[in-house]
């Protein structure tokens, strides 16, 4: 049987407080979606395995990938609380542009994605922050850039108008007495990226180890995951702040 | 009175009136009430202590750049 081609992938696990959350942001997208009759494949809470999310990425190799919720630097988490997404099989992403509401990703994974052959890759270089007396401005926030790109506007614009908007939203928040809201609304401007959308690369590392790992695997042709999978610092206080 | 004193001063008076609504960093999640606390207690486990001081950063940032921002934290802390 030939599987009718999907033009988008959304992968929407929901397991905890916080995924309830972003369950009900992605909803937004998917519910446009539905309502223009696009084709899409909805991958949400128990449909959100890791099985299932390779087997769509492969099957539908040019489907946006649409991911909401946790993630880490160097990984996109489903629904068993392991990746769908990660170094190791970070390839199902190229050729194809990826739409994250993901804490970390940006830092390492989307990046690699991007340098290996990702069309685009918008995501968050930090934690992201929202607050629950702001659903709806977070709910406008965390897919306004999606809408954007929707409307078949470049990506560069679209970053520069998401900022745009999400300094509007905090404006507004901070007319309001929201202070909280607010400085959660600045933090996730601030950790915006896109690759290809004229996102600068992520920091460098500062890791003498990692840098000549690093280096060694561009000198020689070697999947730069290597370099990653070194222990550092920053793996030990990824996995304490992103996971109890 | 420190900036940092005048924003901890505002957050708690936000937490006051909204004391059950959550701030949420990525899983982690904690009602204003507990967030306002969490702002000058020095016995914090460090990966609350991390998420604190970040946050503060950013606090501290919008006071210093926002003037709405930060005639609203001088309202809040009543200042």
């Amino acid at each position: 049987m030939v599987c009718k081609v999907a033009d988008y992938i959304v992968f929407r696990p929901n397991f905890d407080e916080a995924t309830i959350h972003s369950d009900m942001f992605s909803q937004l997208i998917v519910d446009h979606l539905t309502s223009q009759g696009d084709d899409f494949i909805d991958l949400r809470a128990e449909d959100a395995t890791p099985a299932k999310g390779v087997q769509a990425l492969k099957d539908h190799p040019e489907a946006m990938f649409i991911f909401f919720d946790h993630g880490d630097e160097r990984s996109l988490i489903a629904q068993d609380r392991t990746p769908v997404i990660d170094l190791d099989n970070r390839e199902l992403l190229y050729g194809r542009e990826t739409f994250t509401l993901a804490c970390l990703a940006g830092k390492i994974l989307l990046y690699e994605v991007w340098r290996g052959g990702g069309l685009a890759c918008y995501g968050s270089v930090e934690i992201v922050s929202f607050t629950t007396d702001a659903k709806k401005e977070f709910g406008e926030a965390f897919t306004f850039a999606w809408f954007q790109r929707y409307q078949e506007k470049e990506w560069p614009e679209v970053l520069v108008e998401t900022k745009r908007r999400i300094l509007e939203l905090r404006d507004h928040l901070t007319g309001q007495g929201r202070l909280l809201a607010a400085s959660c609304m600045q933090s996730y401007h601030d950790s915006l990226v896109c690759y290809d959308g004229g996102s600068d690369p992520p920091e460098p590392t500062t890791c003498p180890g990692r840098m000549t790992v690093l280096w060694l695997c561009d000198l020689l042709h070697i999947d730069r995951k290597w370099a990653w999978k070194l222990p550092g610092r920053s793996t030990f206080e990824t996995k304490i702040i992103v996971f109890k | 009175m420190s900036a940092e004193r005048i924003i901890i001063n505002a957050i708690k008076a936000e937490a006051r009136i909204r004391p059950d609504e959550k701030i949420f960093f990525g899983p982690l999640s904690y009602t204003f009430k507990e967030f306002a606390g969490m702002l000058n207690d020095r016995r914090l486990p460090r990966r609350e202590r991390k998420l604190v001081k970040t946050h503060l950063k950013t606090l501290m940032r919008m006071f210093e750049t926002s003037e709405t921002y930060r005639k609203q934290v001088l309202s809040f802390s009543g200042d």
